[in-house]
């Protein structure tokens, strides 16, 4: 139940927060933006699991709701980006994890032991964006085929998406058994 | 494996083996097209895995080529049932992106026809809890009902699902003359309308039997997995983000969110039509209002260019909470638009909410927490 009278941390303003946010990313190589619609933290990717782990004990500033993950593609800088949204439960302010990760090795640690809710959320950024998180316990294909990974990369062709059944031939399975035996029979007579 | 005795007695009766059974992709009551691969022990179930992704369209990667007027087309394909609720908190980010003003006659209008999609959403929930647990009859009167708001929407909009109303800074078009009228003639069939849902399932014993004690939660296991919206607040969670942040003008109004205690499958149906209630609450304010005259639509900029920076927007939808993310950068095309779908996120939480529930129960607790399969895949 919700309490009647919310205690200090249920109410933190954005000042706490920064300052809360710097006491405990600046050990891990965070830096914390302030000038943003949140607070922001950007930190090494090698160091998104003990932050989570942190947000996830929140002895000081509660934020029970993790939101979600989105990737982001960044051509130029050769980079993708997670960014994580933390929400908090009882009030309205907010957390903002980024990290990034080199195209050529985008491996980030899997947050989804702490954060149950981040098992979704990480399967369709591996599906989008093909950032790999690292001890995920189920890193299937969540809304993609395998061969179609990676479709929000910026050159990933938007018009001419590739022919998934003659993909599926190229593999000898057939995808649609069940339309495929029929209309055959009908036409063999 | 278990080992089933006779009743009674130390005699070995029979034994039971694991046992994995598909549901769907094309079960009548999996609400669109998922898949539930379910390992079950007799009839409990120990492991569930959801399968999605076949309604997938790519609304976001799409979205990076059309202008916002254009993603507001898109955006209404993804949560189908709650056209307007989609395009409501992706006019808000756009609008805190590009820096544009609403005009006060147009945040009414928006909050009126909100409201009107939130209760045709709930009505569809009605009916489709009523036909998962057992009630046939529940969805006629929820269509009946429905229609009535489609009706409504249609004269506004011109379609009765995919609206395409909403536009930067206000709305496409002006409303018709006789709104006012028509809205305030339907309020009272709908009020009429959800006293009778609450006769047909609420008051039914055999409904309650089936429903009440049915997979609780505790508000922590909730928050952790990530449910929002009329599922968490069933858990005794007063938390509901047209209060808590006050977005558009939802802080002129005076109503109230309910709230359950325990969390099952009963409450998680019962605070919807508990909201419903307070929804006819915001739209008569609303109406009283709003006023008669003045611009439906804001001071937009001739060229749309998406400034460089992100917006993150947050709105109650029906089903839960629904994110926006918009990215920038400079061109007259999104960077990158995220929907942060409530469908979505329940669809997953049901990994860990169908185990050690019953088969026969796993159809109505999949009901109850209301999932578009639209929304969930994008």
């Amino acid at each position: 139940m919700a309490p009647e009278v919310a205690p200090s941390n249920l109410a933190p303003d954005r000042a706490a927060i920064a300052v809360w946010a710097k006491a405990s990313f600046e050990p891990l190589g965070g830096t914390v933006v302030e000038d943003r619609q949140f607070v922001e933290v950007e930190l090494p990717a090698a160091n998104i699991g003990k932050a989570a782990r942190i947000i996830h004990e929140n002895p000081e500033i509660e934020f029970s709701l993790l939101y979600d993950i989105s990737g982001l593609h960044w051509p130029d800088e050769e980079e993708l980006e997670a960014v994580y949204h933390f929400f908090g439960g009882w009030h309205a302010e907010a957390l903002v994890l980024r990290t990034r990760v080199p195209e050529a090795n985008p491996v980030i640690p899997s947050i989804s032991e702490d954060w149950p809710t981040a098992n979704w959320h990480e399967r369709e950024t591996t599906d989008l964006f093909l950032i790999q998180f690292e001890g995920h316990p189920y890193p299937e294909p969540l809304l993609l085929e395998k061969e179609m990974q990676g479709a929000l990369l910026k050159h990933y062709p938007q018009r001419e998406a590739p022919d998934i059944v003659e993909r599926f031939k190229a593999r000898g399975e057939t995808p649609f058994q069940v339309w495929k035996p029929v209309r055959g029979e009908i036409e063999d007579d | 494996m278990t080992e089933v005795r006779l009743p009674g007695t130390d005699i070995p009766d029979f034994e039971t083996a694991a046992m994995e059974i598909n549901m769907g992709p094309q079960h009548p009551s999996t609400h669109g097209v998922c898949r539930l691969e379910i390992v079950v022990d007799g009839e409990l179930i120990q492991r569930c895995r959801p399968e999605i992704g076949y309604l997938h369209r790519g609304i976001e990667k799409i979205a990076e080529s059309l202008s916002i007027s254009q993603v507001a087309v898109i955006t209404d394909r993804a949560d189908y049932l709650c056209a307007l609720n989609t395009e409501f908190g992706l006019m808000l980010a756009a609008e805190q992106l590009f820096d544009v003003e609403i005009p006060e006659r147009a945040d009414y209008i928006r909050v009126i026809l909100a409201e009107l999609n939130r209760i045709a959403n709930h009505m569809m929930f009605y009916g489709a809890m009523g036909t998962d647990s057992g009630f046939s009859s529940p969805f006629i009167f929820a269509w009946w009902n429905r229609e009535v708001i489609q009706d409504v929407l249609e004269a506004v909009s011109g379609a009765r699902l995919l609206h395409n109303y909403f536009s930067l800074g206000g709305l496409r078009q002006d409303v018709p003359a006789d709104f006012k009228d028509s809205v305030a003639a339907i309020l009272p069939r709908l009020a009429r309308g959800i006293d009778e849902c609450v006769g047909l399932l609420s008051d039914s014993e055999v409904f309650r039997v089936r429903t009440r004690g049915l997979n609780p939660l505790t508000p922590e296991e909730a928050m952790s997995l990530g449910l929002t919206g009329p599922v968490l607040r069933a858990t005794g969670i007063e938390r509901d983000l047209r209060k808590l942040l006050g977005y558009s003008i939802y802080d002129k109004f005076d109503f109230e969110i309910p709230v359950g205690t325990v969390g099952d499958v009963y409450e998680r149906y019962l605070m919807r039509v508990l909201e419903m209630r307070q929804s006819i609450r915001i739209i008569e304010q609303a109406l009283e209002g709003m006023p008669a005259t003045g611009e439906f639509v804001g001071e937009v900029p001739r060229r749309l260019r998406f400034p460089a920076g992100e917006v993150y927007s947050r709105t109650e939808s029906p089903r839960g909470e629904l994110g926006i993310y918009l990215v920038g950068n400079g061109q007259n095309t999104p960077y990158r638009l995220k929907i942060r779908a409530p469908a979505f996120v329940h669809a997953g939480a049901m990994e860990q909410m169908l185990v050690d529930a019953y088969i026969p129960d796993a159809v109505v607790i999949f009901g109850s927490v209301d999932i578009v399969l639209g929304e969930a895949d994008r």
